[in-house]
């Protein structure tokens, strides 16, 4: 699979990367909202499109829900799965609501349980 | 304050009761005085006048009977009348000198007295005339008496309606003046109810005042409430989004300490490097929940000095020394150190600053210089940190030394957690400086802080313990 993901903390996001590497995915990663919205649209561009786009809520420069709303206009079908300290209600209250089709991976999760949720 | 205004408009109402009581009091006492003048005054000239038309009568008579027993020396009936009438004309005399006497010791006046006096002198004339004609008719040679009689007779009749007269006068006289007296204190009495209406007029416009006044500083106090609970309920806000944002800052770590565990356990990564990477993630989280203490701390005035003398030259040196060992980046760090000074400080904290604003510049300035650099203006120490970094993002610029401002503008592998300048503000406040920070016209970012050089006393150290 080609896996998008977004993630500030260096090693978290390096974290992601070995493990879904280390199950043959191909992992890009982005390290602020704005370079993953670049990111995808890049590959958008390239027609290598992600098949699933993993985010952190909590990043600089443009938060995960903002990202998600910008994916989501681009492409209303792309698979989204939220990876936050915060729960789901509160990430629902949050400015731009996300819409119901993304997927919450309520952090702490182990990395197998992160990569069962992206291979189903 | 309400109680104060009830006891004003409480004491001015009982004034105008105690007036209007009074004002009552000192008429109904005038009536009964004047009442009893006038019944005092009847009772002394009304019997004189009776007694004087009396005695006027039985003169006449006497003097008639005179005139009869001349005629007729042997009628027993004239002689008689004439003896009855001068008993009867010497009785009501003393009956009048007596009245004339008691109305002279209780006259009320040296007036009334006086006249009393006239009257009993006048009664003693007129006795001392009737006794002289009296005497005359004695002489028994009536034909030739009978005028000197007549005309003493008139004489004695004069005398009593001169004293009528002025009896009546008196008594006139006496009536005019209780009349005069009742008037006087009719003004008086109108002058008190007239005093005592101004006076709730004027209680009716001070009540009002009072009433506006007390209006206005409810409504003041109302407002000064309302922005209280506004200023709390934006605290109780403030402090709410710091607990949810500490405890999301400090769930962080968490995630990649479980990853470091989970991935060296399934061999993708060695144990060296799993638990180095925990090692950072704890200190990391060490950090965090000591600033957060020192956060709290701050917050609360609970923020404790070690204050002691040092140089400030010596404490500056010594931070960027160790700032150098860890550089990695490509730039210099100058110094240019003003006049030394001794600062009454908590070294530790100030350390501690300047290690936080060296820190921050170092981070953000890729290549250029940091300079630091001392001044002493007035009675304060300057200690100014200038880099030749991007500056601080205008819209946080107004805010960078409140909590987490930085949160969504530097990712979370760089340093810091976003109290930092918080705790650097709070540290300065505490010694008594100030702190402030703005951006380079030629770009980079400025921060500045002062410490207070006025040492305590010896005197006032030992008066605030």
């Amino acid at each position: 699979m080609n896996i998008l993901v977004a993630e500030d903390n260096a090693f978290t996001a390096a974290q992601y990367a070995r493990a879904l590497q280390g199950m043959g995915h191909r992992v890009t990663v982005s390290r602020d909202g704005e370079e993953c919205v670049q990111a995808y649209e890049r590959a958008h561009a390239d027609a290598s499109p992600f098949d699933v786009v993993l985010l952190d809520n909590n990043m600089p420069k443009r938060s995960g829900v903002e990202v998600a709303k910008d994916i989501l206009d681009k492409n209303p079908t792309q698979r989204i799965i939220f990876a936050s300290a915060y729960n789901l209600n509160t990430l629902l209250k949050s400015p731009g609501t996300i819409p119901k089709t993304v997927e919450v991976l309520e952090k702490p999760f182990s990395l197998s349980a992160m990569i069962r949720t992206i291979e189903a | 304050m309400f109680g104060k205004t009830g006891f004003k408009i409480s004491g001015t109402v009982g004034i105008i009761i105690l007036l209007l009581g009074i004002t009552i009091l000192f008429g109904s006492y005038q009536m009964s005085r004047v009442s009893q003048e006038i019944v005092m005054v009847s009772e002394a000239y009304e019997p004189l006048q009776g007694l004087l038309g009396e005695i006027k009568f039985y003169q006449t008579r006497q003097a008639n009977s005179f005139e009869k027993m001349s005629a007729d020396p042997t009628s027993d009936s004239a002689r008689e009348e004439f003896w009855s009438s001068g008993v009867i004309i010497k009785s009501d005399i003393r009956q009048a000198k007596k009245i004339a006497e008691t109305g002279y010791s209780v006259a009320p006046t040296d007036s009334v007295g006086n006249n009393f006096r006239l009257v009993h002198k006048m009664l003693a004339d007129i006795e001392q005339e009737h006794n002289g004609f009296e005497e005359i008719t004695k002489n028994q040679e009536s034909g030739r008496l009978l005028p000197i009689l007549i005309s003493k007779e008139e004489q004695i009749q004069v005398r009593i309606d001169d004293a009528l007269a002025q009896i009546e006068r008196f008594n006139e006289e006496a009536i005019s003046s209780i009349e005069e007296y009742e008037r006087g204190w009719l003004y008086v009495q109108i002058g008190i109810i007239v005093i005592v209406g101004v006076i709730s007029v004027f209680l009716k416009s001070f009540t009002n005042q009072i009433n506006n006044g007390l209006k206005a500083e409810i409504e003041e106090k109302t407002r000064e409430l309302q922005e209280a609970n506004k200023r709390l309920q934006e605290l109780d806000a403030k402090k709410d989004e710091f607990i949810s944002i500490a405890s999301h800052e400090l769930k962080g770590p968490i995630q990649p300490i479980f990853g470091f565990a989970e991935l060296a356990q399934s061999g993708y990564i060695d144990q060296k490097e799993a638990w180095d990477g925990v090692t950072t993630l704890a200190k990391k989280l060490q950090g965090l929940a000591n600033d957060i203490l020192e956060v709290t701390r701050i917050e609360n005035n609970r923020l404790e000095l070690r204050l002691q003398d040092f140089s400030i030259n010596e404490i500056i040196l010594e931070t960027i020394k160790m700032q150098k060992v860890g550089l990695e980046k490509k730039i210099t760090l100058g110094v240019s150190l003003g006049r030394d000074a001794i600062v009454h400080v908590d070294r530790t904290r100030i350390e501690q600053v300047l290690r936080n604003i060296l820190a921050n510049a170092i981070k953000f300035t890729e290549t250029g210089a940091i300079t630091i650099s001392t001044r002493i203006e007035k009675d304060a120490l300057f200690i100014t940190i200038r880099d030749t970094g991007p500056g601080i993002p205008e819209e946080i610029l107004p805010n960078i030394f409140d909590k987490f401002v930085t949160r969504n503008h530097a990712r979370e592998d760089q340093p810091g957690n976003g109290l930092g300048l918080f705790l650097c503000k709070g540290i300065i406040d505490a010694h008594g400086g100030r702190i402030t920070a703005h951006n380079n016209k030629e770009g980079g970012a400025t921060f500045e802080f002062s410490i207070p050089l006025v040492k305590k006393t010896v005197e006032s150290l030992a008066n605030s313990v």
